[in-house]
Order: C-alpha cells, then sequence, then structure tokens
C-alpha cells in the first residue's frame, strides 16, 4: 500500500473527484479527513470508507472561513496523528457570460476556489513546516487556459496555478512540496448536468474520445501523496486525455 | 484491495539502460513486475542491468544496440518480440550532451546529439509502433528535460533536441491515442548520474544546488518512479504530458 499510515485531507470529499481520491487513498492505506459543507453526502461517503475498514475524520464546514480551516487541521493532527497530505480539491461553479456575471457570482467563486485554497494551503504548510515534510496537492482545472462562460472559475483555477508554484518555492526548504492537478472534463455531477449534445461536442475535443473517470485523476492524486513523488514540487500536471498537452 | 502498479506480463524496452537513469527506470520496471529488453551501445554495462532485473524475478534481455540506426532499432524490437512475445511499454532514453559554446559547436558534435536525441527517439517509436498499433495498446515515455523548457549557456545542441522531444511527444501522443497508446514526456532536472559528474566540475556541485529549491539532486530512483507511473494503467488518462520532476528548478 503506497499511502499505509500516511493521513490527508481531501476537501470537496463528498461527491465526484474528491470522493474517488477519498476511495483511492483508503485502498492505499491512508486516514483521511472527510472534508465538505455537504453533511449528508459526506456521511455516505464515510459509509464506503467504513466498509473498507478505513480510518476517518468527518469535517463539515465551509473553507472559506479561516476558523473552520484551522480547527479541521488542528482536529485531524489529533484524531488521525499526522497530517501528510493536504488536497485541496474543494472547487464550486457560478458560470455565466462575462456581461451577465453578477458581483455575487464572482466573489462567490473567488472566495470558496482561491481564498478556500489559500487558507487551507496556509493552514497545512504552517504544520508541515514544523514536521519538516509534507505535501500540498492543489486542484486546477483545463478551464484555466480559458473557458467561455466560467471567467470566475477559468481565473479561480488559473490562479491555483500561481499559488502552486510560490508555495513550492516558498516551502522547499522545509522539506514540504506542493503540486497541481489540471483534470479536463470529468465524468462528475459538474458535467452529468449538461445536455447530451452539448456534451458529445466537448467530447470531440478529447483525443482520448472520452471522459475522464474521476477515479483516474483520484490516481494521479495518489501518486503525488506517496514517496515515490518527493522530488516533484511546483508542477501542475494536466489529467485531460490530451486535451491540453501544454 | 490495494490497487499496486502490477506491471506483471508486461514487456518493456528502454534504451540506454546501461547507467544512470536508463539503470534505474528498467530495474523500477522490473520491481513492478515487468520483463525488460535494455538496449545501449556497451554490452558490459547492459549485463550488469540484466542481472538485476532477473533478481527481482524477471527476465530482462540485453540487446547490444545502436539506436541511431534504423536496421539496428528494427532489430532491436523485433528481437523484444521474438524472445519475449510482445511488447507493451517503450522508455525512450538514451542522450548524450556535448556541451560548448556555440561559436565552437562543430557540425559533428551537433549531428551527433541529434542523431541520439531526437532521431534514435523517431526510430524507436516508430519500430516500436508497428506492434503497439495492431495490438491497440502501448505506453511509450520520452525521457526529456528541463533543458528543453529552461535555455542555458553552451548547450545549445542538447536543450535543443529536447525541447524537440516535448513536442514530438506531444505529435505523436495525438497521433496514436485512438490506438491506445499513451505517450508522455519526463523532464527530469538535475540527476545524480555519471552524466553530471562528467559535466561538473570539482566543487561546482555545491554552485549548482543553489538553484535547486529542494537543495539537493535527484536520485534517479525518484525518475523512475515517474516513469514507472506513467507505465501504468493507472495513467491512462495522461497523454501528452511533459511532467517535470526538478526539486523545483524550474517552477515557472
Amino acid at each position: 500500500m503506497r499511502l499505509k499510515d500516511k493521513v490527508a485531507i481531501v476537501t470537496g470529499a463528498a461527491r465526484g473527484i474528491g470522493e474517488a481520491m477519498i476511495l483511492r487513498f483508503v485502498e492505499e492505506g491512508a486516514k483521511v479527513t472527510l472534508c465538505d459543507v455537504d453533511e449528508q453526502a459526506l456521511k455516505e461517503v464515510r459509509s464506503k470508507v467504513n466498509a473498507m475498514n478505513g480510518q476517518c475524520f468527518l469535517a463539515v464546514g465551509d473553507i472559506s472561513q479561516k476558523a473552520f480551516v484551522e480547527s479541521m487541521v488542528e482536529d485531524t493532527v489529533k484524531t488521525l496523528g499526522d497530517l501528510d497530505a493536504m488536497v485541496n480539491n474543494a472547487a464550486i461553479t457560478r458560470d455565466a457570460i462575462l456581461h451577465k456575471m453578477t458581483e455575487e457570482q464572482w466573489d462567490k467563486v473567488i472566495e470558496v476556489n482561491l481564498k478556500g485554497s489559500f487558507n487551507c494551503l496556509q493552514a497545512a504548510a504552517i504544520y508541515m513546516r514544523q514536521q519538516g515534510k509534507g505535501t500540498i496537492i492543489n486542484v486546477s482545472s483545463t478551464s484555466r487556459f480559458g473557458n467561455p462562460g466560467q471567467l470566475n472559475y477559468a481565473t479561480s483555477k488559473a490562479g491555483v496555478v500561481g499559488m502552486t508554484r510560490t508555495a513550492a518555492k516558498e516551502l522547499c526548504r522545509k522539506n514540504v512540496t506542493c503540486n497541481c492537478i489540471s483534470p479536463g472534463t470529468i465524468w462528475t455531477d459538474m458535467l452529468k448536468v449538461v445536455p447530451p449534445e452539448a456534451q458529445e461536442r466537448l467530447k470531440t475535443g478529447i483525443p482520448l474520445g472520452r471522459f475522464g473517470d474521476p477515479k483516474e485523476v483520484a490516481n494521479l492524486a495518489v501518486f503525488l501523496a506517496s514517496d515515490e513523488a518527493t522530488y516533484i514540487t511546483g508542477q501542475t500536471i494536466n489529467c485531460d486525455g490530451g486535451s491540453f498537452m501544454i | 484491495m490495494a490497487i499496486e502498479i502490477d506491471l506483471k506480463g508486461k514487456v518493456a524496452v528502454v534504451t540506454g539502460a546501461g547507467r544512470g537513469i536508463g539503470k534505474a527506470i528498467a530495474i523500477a520496471l522490473a520491481e513492478a513486475g515487468a520483463d525488460v529488453v535494455l538496449a545501449a551501445r556497451t554490452a558490459a554495462q547492459l549485463e550488469k542491468t540484466a542481472e538485476a532485473i532477473r533478481s527481482k524475478g524477471c527476465r530482462g534481455l540485453p540487446v547490444p544496440t545502436d539506436v541511431t540506426r534504423k536496421e539496428a532499432v528494427d532489430r532491436l524490437m523485433s528481437t523484444a518480440i521474438d524472445q519475449l512475445g510482445c511488447l507493451h511499454i517503450l522508455v525512450n532514453n538514451a542522450a548524450i550532451m556535448a556541451p560548448a559554446a556555440l561559436m565552437q559547436q562543430t557540425e559533428e558534435d551537433w549531428d551527433k546529439v541529434m542523431a541520439v536525441n531526437l532521431k534514435a527517439y523517431f526510430l524507436c517509436t516508430q519500430a516500436a509502433g508497428h506492434y503497439m498499433i495492431e495490438q491497440k495498446y502501448g505506453k511509450i515515455i520520452n525521457m526529456a528535460s528541463t533543458g528543453g523548457v529552461i535555455a542555458g549557456p553552451k548547450n545549445a545542441s542538447y536543450h535543443s533536441s529536447k525541447a524537440a522531444i516535448i513536442h514530438f511527444t506531444r505529435s505523436v501522443a495525438i497521433e496514436w491515442i485512438k490506438y491506445n497508446i499513451n505517450v508522455n514526456a519526463v523532464g527530469p532536472g538535475v540527476v545524480d548520474t555519471e552524466l553530471v559528474d562528467q559535466f561538473i566540475q570539482k566543487g561546482s556541485r555545491d554552485s549548482m544546488l543553489k538553484g535547486v529549491p529542494i537543495k539537493r539532486l535527484a536520485d534517479p530512483a525518484e525518475i523512475a518512479n515517474l516513469v514507472v507511473f506513467l507505465a501504468s494503467d493507472l495513467a491512462g488518462y495522461i497523454v501528452g504530458e511533459h511532467v517535470i520532476i526538478d526539486g523545483g528548478l524550474t517552477i515557472p
């Protein structure tokens, strides 16, 4: 097991990529903190973890609230014994084309996707620096290359890349690494609501000819969180079936 | 329950497998269960790698090869098929360096670097492609370098060849993903190998580390870990990427 006895926090763990990460991390022997605002859905993921005899801790709350994030890190260390990997996966969309985007749509997305990730990054980094080990995995998106109707989301996801690089440079000396996963179009609830004909259109832009499975993104997170990836830092890796080779 | 990286039943070809990163890759693939065909010019070094692979309980087949020659490369791939039955993974790794200020770079050195670092990748990819396209399965990992992303003085031939490999990777990836062949590249930073020793004067090792935020050179085994991951089905949705592994050296 590649993550045996490691402790990880995954935000946005109630569904989609976050849920897949939790299940893959547990499969690989990690103890996990499940973080999300949706308590009901989070409890369902916990049942799955329990069924795998995994050990987990539930953190129900909003990552854009600094106090919540700080206590989540503290409780994780207290309950699960350590913190080896912080996975900043939680994100929301509030799609609208530019001239119709409301201030609220902009603020909400930036607040969760960028400030929320910052809060988690900072709280985890403070602990990991003291330990002299640890890794932070941010989740961006290929929307960062520009995606009509997602100005707020794409901006936040491009921001996450800058955050990754800067944190990596700062944390290197403390043996803490920081990387970023940039998923393409993945078969999650976010995508399932897209009309079938639009889905087909999306698919034509993917050289691999199919949407990604959340598990395929989770595989990359497992690798980056493992001791096999300790020389990789500051990188953003696309997991997108070839959509953006850059 | 856990899904470890399992390459049992897979056959890999690794070029430049006699030493350094290539040797580490070959051994790491064998640790994951793969049988490995080892290519390089020097037979004696290959045999040592093969012994290490056999000690892991896998088949290790040394095939001394000049990868810049088409007939030698074709023979390498057909030997892999004849002796080990199939071919699933190709790691294009063999590379050379001929550092020189541009005005001092000879045409011969330039050609040599391009032959090994670029043309050989083309030849090996094409020769392996015959089998991989037919079986609708393949993993090709091209060893590029951070030198293909950031420039440095007095090594234009090497840097140019590595930049070309990054785009070669993308081009082939686009073309062959329809055959279920994943093509990706790996970009190591400064790795602790003989090649580095050869080109770093004594005492300048420390000054070199100044540019590496993580403050140490990479162990070849760390590069190999990434190659094994990309060679596995866990990385099936990763296509045409150049994954950099450099301890923060080139964080843009």
